[in-house]
């Protein structure tokens, strides 16, 4: 019950962020993110 | 191993488990030799992050880069990145493990913040037990060294270090084991646990260069440990922690690579510098980096004329020269000094390093000086846009991030920039915002790292207290809990990166890539950005 309450917030969490990256960054455009893998995040260099 | 006659000479060794991609060994073994050598002791310097790897044949070298030509999508990024990163994969699921170009060896079920697994993983077989029994073992039995001093600098070393120690030991290595470095000093007090000190004899905690000599010496001549600064040691009476002692700069000593694989590193090869030891402002509330430097995270600078013989004696003696300043932030006065030097003896050479956004990279005169002396790169703590909530990351810097990145771009030196994201207090729109920021001035970027925020060991946070889990004892990083209203839980600040992570993966995935980072700056590949700064800002207005 409480994983399902916490997926649930994480969820509208994620819609939230995607929503203001729309607004803010994309405006309408079709992110087309690429098939290709990405490399892990490191902690730079 | 012959348990009787030990030589009189101290081995050196970079752990597996540190990120492979850079072009230069790190600075600590090649300071510690020099140190040693000093005071008249033998030092043999090993770095085996790198050799272990090639072991395996495992290796991303300049041709592979230069066949990307200009061509930074993420496919032709990929192309030899995940080459390298396949085998590697490939030979870990033989142990029930992951291995990382940059995130290191994993085995699955593996905490790398408790002692408890590090203690029982490091008695299975990992993909560094064949190199470790067929090469670096034997190497060390033929030497049979009096000491051996092993320097941890990141979590992901623990394991293949305390593998390697069981191994030696098992195969009768009776001589001394020492860990230091940057995480044995940050994990401090919580590695005094019995069964470190049965395979290990000593602790270094901040710098060793004083510090090892000085045991050497000791151990030796059979004198007492007492008086051995930034010593932990194991008595009949118990684990010993001796008097902090932190060095002067007059103390630094010149790095010495002669041991090292210098040319054999992935990518655009260089040699690495320190001119200051620490961060001469070292206030920012969420850095914990500074800290293994000792004295408050800041030992002072030195001579700039002792960094300029370090570059023309090592771009002579190895063909080199491009050259990483480690400082974890570029001071005004060294560069000036060390920019007219090397100007003044018309010495041809390329540099980069860590600076703040501090005025002074405002001063035409000084970036075109430090431009047409070599430096290529810097790599800023840009964090946030200004807004009135970046103040509470208490970094005091420059308020016109803007203007600056305009002046380093006329002066023909590039920018990284680090942003930090979920510091309790900031949120999803100063997130965003700084992404928007940074596409919409594109042209003025080179590369660009996303980090959540995470609550570092030895800071403190206001109104922010770590949550510390017992069984996570030599972890570095906490998760926390906090009073400020609308602060990001640790789960929300990992979705918000990914997602603004996403969005750089799909406009410029260079900048995140680490294959684009064994090219920029040294790479002869140059980023052109075809599209003109007006358009660019027209799409992100």
């Amino acid at each position: 019950m409480k994983n399902n309450r916490n997926k649930n917030h994480e969820s509208a969490f994620a819609a939230a962020v995607e929503k203001k990256i729309q607004e803010t960054i994309s405006k309408g455009k079709d992110n087309k993110l690429s098939s290709e893998p990405k490399p892990k995040s490191g902690k730079g260099l | 191993m012959e348990k009787g006659y030990k030589n009189n000479i101290v081995y050196l060794i970079n752990p597996p488990g540190w990120i492979l991609n850079p072009g230069g060994p790190y600075i600590a073994l090649p300071l510690l030799k020099s140190a040693l050598c000093n005071q008249g002791i033998d030092a043999k310097a090993i770095d085996t992050n790198l050799n272990s790897a090639t072991f395996y044949n495992l290796k991303i070298d300049q041709s592979n880069l230069e066949s990307i030509e200009n061509d930074f999508s993420l496919a032709s990024l990929n192309k030899p990145y995940f080459r390298e990163q396949n085998k590697m994969q490939e030979l870990a699921a033989g142990f029930n493990a992951s291995w990382d170009i940059q995130l290191g060896y994993n085995p699955f079920g593996y905490d790398f913040g408790s002692s408890e697994s590090i203690k029982e993983f490091s008695k299975q077989e990992s993909v560094y037990t064949s190199y470790f029994k067929t090469q670096l073992i034997p190497s060390i039995q033929r030497n049979n060294p009096l000491l051996i001093g092993i320097s941890v600098i990141v979590p992901q070393q623990l394991l293949a270090t305390f593998e390697f120690c069981r191994l030696l030991r098992k195969e009768g290595y009776v001589g001394k084991i020492i860990l230091g470095g940057n995480m044995v000093t940050r994990i401090g007090n919580n590695f005094n646990l019995p069964w470190v000190f049965e395979l290990i004899d000593a602790l270094i905690l901040f710098q060793g260069e004083n510090s090892i000599p000085n045991y050497f010496k000791c151990i030796q001549n059979n004198l007492s440990l007492g008086n051995v600064p930034n010593l932990v040691w194991k008595s009949k009476d118990g684990i010993n922690t001796n008097g902090i002692e932190h060095i002067k700069p007059n103390e630094f000593s010149r790095p010495d690579f002669s041991d090292l694989n210098i040319g054999e590193y992935w990518g655009n090869n260089y040699l690495t510098l320190l001119g200051s030891r620490g961060c001469y402002y070292g206030k920012c509330s969420f850095c914990a980096i500074p800290y293994a430097y000792g004295n408050n995270g800041f030992l002072g600078h030195d001579k700039p004329s002792n960094v300029f013989e370090d570059i023309v004696f090592n771009k002579e003696k190895y063909g080199i020269n491009n050259f990483k300043f480690t400082d974890e932030a570029l001071h005004p006065t060294i560069l000036k000094k060390l920019s007219e030097e090397l100007i003044s003896h018309d010495i041809a050479c390329n540099f980069e390093g860590y600076a703040r956004f501090d005025n002074f990279w405002k001063n035409e005169q000084f970036l075109q000086l430090v431009s047409k002396a070599g430096l290529r790169k810097v790599y800023l703590g840009l964090e946030l846009i200004q807004s009135g909530k970046r103040n509470l990351l208490n970094k005091s810097d420059s308020n016109d991030a803007l203007e600056m990145l305009k002046r380093f771009n006329d002066a023909g030196i590039k920018v990284h920039l680090f942003t930090l994201f979920g510091y309790p207090g900031t949120g999803v729109d100063e997130a965003v915002n700084t992404i928007q920021f940074a596409l919409k001035h594109q042209t003025l970027i080179d590369t660009l790292d996303v980090f959540p925020f995470y609550y570092a060991k030895h800071t403190k946070v206001p109104f922010v207290n770590p949550i510390i889990d017992k069984n996570k004892d030599w972890a570095i990083e906490y998760d926390y809990e906090t009073e400020i209203e609308g602060a990001l839980k640790k789960d929300e600040v990992s979705i918000l990166c990914e997602k603004l992570e996403d969005v750089i993966w799909d406009e410029r995935p260079e900048w995140l890539h680490p294959t684009y980072r064994m090219i920029s700056p040294f790479g002869i590949n140059a980023k052109k950005n075809h599209t003109k700064q007006s358009a660019i800002e027209k799409i992100y207005a």
